[in-house]
């Protein structure tokens, strides 16, 4: 047997990890999120939507932070009410009518299959 | 042109002046060619069977991924959404929607999970025929949308190596898309032409859902049944004969091809496999093992390689399915 392929051809091979940018940033991917949930008990930075919230962030929209429950600021990964990988988001505050309120910002999310996946 | 095939087409062309042909062929909006083959296929009472199958919408069929969740929790999920779901009696991971529920079929949460996939019964029974095996190298010659690929990698616990081969730069997305959104992760997906990309040798399997006519999906494309010629066809043949010969330049000593077309045609089915037993004596058909009714030995007076009996081709009006034509190859080198 001999895999041989040329790289040049080479679309896509493996687990997804993520897209980095040189020097810059890191956006992790959506089959990393599903791989690291089952470590959402102990290392993972991991925040649970209720079934709204999950409707929303699937639409790409921003989940209100009584919607999330263990929310915490920056790059987190986001989970459904049966535990189930959503994507990742960012916690951030925001200023809504002079009141400091917790959101829940898409970062990558599985509604990208529908819209951009192809 | 394949001589085999200028004799078989000059029969057809005399078949499809009769009136009667041109009659039926005029009603169901068919070309004349189109009917005249179907006739002497099935008979004129199974060829009106097959038009008037042709008319009839495809009930939406999912596959379900037990590679990630239990196929009755998939059924209570969607149930739960309102969805009426039954389940088919193969493959045994298929189910029929009866009735949709809430939201589209592919924009549930299940679907993002990646927990099913919209796909034909006749398509998702292919991969079977092929008897993937963990830990084996296996080639899927022309892979988008990823149907099949997915299956492949399902069938084998995500433990096979599977070389996904595209050459759409557009349908490779969906390819792609459906692997990851399906959580496989032993695949390489290659942009090129099956015909020249490098590609590996000595592998285990190898599937080419060959591109076609696409005569066997007139229930979802009606443009199919008059956007074809005859010329079409014999390019279309030629096409899935090199195709299939360079398979066989792929797989090792011993190694299994599953070739299969989604086209009621003989000529991209039956005769592509005549063709290659006559050229290539290290190939032998199998038996397989899906419930398809036998590949046809005689057309048009042309009497065939009796083994292509052993191929099979779902039919709208049998199997309620998509047309579909599939063989199962052994390629022994000693």
């Amino acid at each position: 047997m001999a895999l041989r392929i040329g790289l040049d051809n080479v679309y896509s091979m493996g687990l997804y990890v993520g897209m980095m940018a040189p020097g810059r940033w890191f956006k992790p991917g959506l089959p990393l999120a599903h791989k690291l949930a089952p470590l959402c008990r102990s290392k993972a930075k991991c925040v649970k939507v209720d079934e709204a919230g999950e409707r929303f962030f699937l639409y790409g929209r921003s989940v209100m932070g009584e919607r999330v429950s263990g929310w915490k600021p920056g790059l987190v990964l986001v989970l459904n009410s049966r535990g189930e990988a959503l994507g990742w988001g960012r916690g951030t505050i925001t200023n809504i009518g002079g009141v400091k309120r917790r959101l829940l910002e898409p970062v990558w999310d599985l509604g990208w299959y529908l819209r951009r996946g192809g | 042109m394949y001589e085999l095939l200028a004799r078989v087409f000059e029969k057809v062309k005399a078949r499809a002046s009769d009136p009667k042909i041109r009659r039926l062929a005029e009603k169901y909006g068919y070309r004349a060619y189109m009917v005249a083959r179907y006739v002497e296929v099935l008979g004129w009472s199974g060829a009106q069977l097959l038009l008037e199958a042709n008319e009839k919408p495809l009930t939406p069929t999912i596959r379900c991924n037990d590679y990630l969740i239990d196929c009755g929790e998939l059924k209570e999920r969607l149930e739960e959404k309102g969805y009426v779901l039954e389940g088919l009696e193969f493959p045994p991971v298929g189910f029929r929607v009866l009735r949709r529920g809430i939201g589209s079929l592919g924009g549930t949460h299940e679907y993002l999970q990646g927990y099913y996939y919209i796909q034909d019964a006749a398509s998702m029974s292919i991969a079977y025929a092929l008897t993937p095996e963990p830990s084996e190298l296996i080639v899927d010659m022309a892979a988008a949308p990823g149907g099949k690929s997915t299956q492949i990698l399902q069938l084998t616990r995500d433990k096979a190596l599977l070389v996904a081969v595209e050459k759409s730069p557009r349908r490779i997305r969906s390819l792609r898309s459906h692997l990851q959104r399906m959580r496989f992760t032993r695949y390489i997906v290659v942009l090129g032409d099956s015909l020249r990309v490098p590609l590996p040798t000595g592998v285990d399997r190898v599937l080419l859902d060959a591109p076609s006519t696409g005569e066997g999906i007139i229930r979802r494309d009606p443009s199919r049944k008059a956007s074809r010629s005859l010329s079409d066809l014999s390019y279309i043949h030629e096409t899935q004969y090199k195709l299939l010969s360079r398979a066989i330049s792929l797989v090792k000593d011993g190694g299994v091809i599953v070739y299969s077309a989604c086209s009621l045609a003989p000529e991209e089915g039956e005769f592509v496999i005549h063709r290659v037993l006559r050229e290539h004596p290290e190939v032998t058909v199998e038996a397989h093992g899906l419930p398809a009714t036998p590949g046809v030995t005689s057309y048009f007076g042309v009497d065939l390689d009796d083994r292509v009996a052993s191929c099979g081709r779902f039919w709208p009006h049998i199997h309620d399915t998509e047309g579909f034509f599939v063989c199962r190859l052994r390629v022994r080198r000693d």
